[in-house]
């Protein structure tokens, strides 16, 4: 599959302020790319200068083959945004706004009707008087109108509540069945596992990895807690792939990394009175980077034995 | 210019503009019926304006002739209203790029196909809307209240001032977009060309009173703002008109080619 976008050795910076550092990735058409960092990493800065929005100090992104900074309109042209701080005209209703931006779009107006009732967005109040996450169902029907092959989408999801949160995903699972390509910036690693193929992790300004979602999750390790009925029998939790990180008689905590099946086979052999597995978090990730070397390998977690 | 940004404009200018149409109309109308008893009781006043210095008058353009038609609405209509008038209806819609830049509607509507320079033109075309229609407002007032006073007005040159006003007005809206584009902040953008008319204002000022420094006039927009001559003699002052419009189409223009390859960094 030919790449939508490539990034090559992207640098930009704001006076003495640190931008992104020689930032390279490329995303394939079709493909759903997670863009991970924290706060402050430089994800706003990458997708701006993207679009043509910044000029790059150095480096190169080409959109559609198209250079993002003497090509930014015919690139807009295949592309729908939503941006980390979503803007919105106060004065205007939520229906105004739309449809000035579908003008713009040359969509038709009234054309976000169908995607506002699944976020279920009141159109006719001026968005001034609207919550925060209201605004956000604004910025998001925005981005999903239209059938534009690219969709870049810079932590859409943040002040939408769960049950919004699961439509927007539902939604870009719809738009990746389309074969649409999706440009995804998050630091909501639930919402990159069940949405991208692809990641791209960004540290200070400078890309420390990008691996496939299934490789990312593989290489951490997860807790598992296990509250049993009767001390479990020896050797249960043997797995190449499991360590017990602590354990009393029927209360175990244990670490697994990567493939959770063969584990749940053996727990599924025991009697279990409780089971909680923590979802793997952010700052687990990025704990990996800190050292500044993507490939070193996470620490193993600290054997026990069961008593 | 693209229709729908256009459209955008007007419609975010409407509230400013109705507001500076109702105070230059009632303002304008009320002070043009007020100049028939200045014209009545015209020696009266000259008496009461000798109390004050010479210097002062002429710095607020009242000089002798206060009963002229030109010299009363020079001073009391053009020179007080309009600057003011001229400055909001202009410097609001230019420096709105800023504003809209601030609060991320900028990016989001330059990601979509629109051109900047179209984006742009939008914001120019409606400070020429609201410039012509406020100068429009402001000569209809006055040819209104006109009709209820003797002795009339020069209505033709009164109804030609609507265009030196408007390259005024213009004057001021291509500086006030080319910094709000150049700066991308509303507040720094709007403060210095207001910050810029006053002290325009003040040279005049001491230019009128102290005649060694009668040079630095020619440095303020305010001394080829003078409608004297176009009112009482029908001079229209070409020269200072077009001085004014050279200004607001080179600020334009290069607002238009600055903004085109802008960074759009803060």
């Amino acid at each position: 599959m030919s790449a939508i976008i490539e990034v090559q050795d992207l640098t930009k910076s704001y006076g003495r302020r640190r931008g992104i550092v020689d930032v390279s990735f490329a995303v394939a058409e079709g493909e759903v790319f997670g863009f991970l960092g924290p706060n402050g990493a430089g994800k706003t800065t990458t997708i701006r200068t993207m679009l043509g929005l910044l000029r790059a100090d150095a480096g190169r992104a080409t959109l559609f083959g198209l250079d993002s900074w003497t090509d930014a309109t015919r690139i807009h042209r295949q592309l729908s945004y939503f941006g980390s701080e979503p803007g919105y005209l106060g004065e205007l209703t939520a229906a105004q706004q739309l449809d000035y931006l579908a003008a713009l779009r040359g969509l038709p107006a009234r054309s976000w009707r169908a995607l506002a009732e699944r976020f279920e967005l009141d159109p006719t109040v001026p968005i001034r008087k609207l919550s925060r996450g209201n605004r956000q169902k604004v910025g998001a029907v925005q981005a999903f109108m239209g059938d534009a092959p690219l969709l870049v989408l810079d932590e859409p999801t943040s002040g939408l509540d769960p049950l919004m949160q699961r439509e927007f995903l539902a939604l870009l699972t719809e738009v990746r069945a389309a074969g649409r390509t999706v440009f995804l910036s998050s630091h909501n690693l639930p919402e990159v596992e069940r949405s991208c193929d692809r990641v791209g992790i960004i540290r200070d300004g400078r890309i420390v990895d990008t691996s496939s979602v299934a490789d990312l999750f593989a290489s951490h390790w997860r807790s598992v807690n296990l509250i049993l009925a009767a001390p479990p029998p020896p050797g249960v939790f043997d797995l190449p792939n499991v360590r017990i990180a602590s354990a009393s008689a029927r209360d175990i905590h244990l670490m697994v990394q990567g493939d959770m099946n063969p584990l749940l086979g053996r727990i599924a052999t025991l009697d279990v009175r409780d089971v909680s597995i923590a979802s793997l978090e952010i700052e687990d990730v990025f704990l990996r980077y800190y050292d500044g070397t993507s490939s070193t390998p996470e620490p193993e977690p600290e054997a026990a034995v069961l008593p | 210019m693209n229709r729908t940004v256009f459209g955008l404009d007007l419609r975010r200018s409407r509230t400013l503009a109705i507001w500076l149409g109702v105070i230059t109309a009632v303002y304008a109308g009320f002070m043009t019926l007020f100049y028939a008893n200045v014209a009545a009781n015209a020696e009266e006043f000259e008496r009461l304006l000798e109390i004050y210095p010479k210097e002062l008058m002429q710095a607020f353009g009242l000089e002798e002739g206060f009963g002229e038609p030109g010299v009363f609405l020079h001073g009391y209509v053009f020179t007080f209203l309009w600057p003011l008038i001229g400055a909001l209806a202009t410097i609001v819609p230019a420096t709105r790029v800023a504003a809209d830049a601030d609060r991320g509607f900028l990016d989001i509507v330059l990601a979509t196909p629109m051109e900047r320079a179209r984006y742009l033109l939008g914001s120019i075309g409606t400070q020429l809307v609201a410039l012509t229609g406020l100068a429009i407002v402001m000569v209809a007032a006055i040819l209104v209240a006109d009709l209820f006073i003797e002795p009339n007005l020069p209505a033709g040159n009164v109804a030609l001032t609507a265009l030196h006003a408007v390259a005024f007005g213009a004057a001021i809206g291509g500086p006030a977009t080319l910094l709000a584009v150049l700066l991308l902040d509303r507040g720094r953008a709007a403060g210095l060309v207001g910050g810029a008319l006053v002290l325009m204002y003040l040279l005049n000022v001491i230019a009128a009173i102290a005649p060694d420094y009668e040079a630095i006039a020619s440095l303020s927009y305010f001394h080829y703002f003078n409608f004297k001559a176009l009112i009482g003699d029908g001079v229209y002052p070409v020269a200072d008109s077009l001085l004014f419009l050279w200004i607001a189409l080179g600020a334009w223009l290069l607002s238009l080619a600055v903004f085109r390859r802008r960074d759009l960094a803060a």
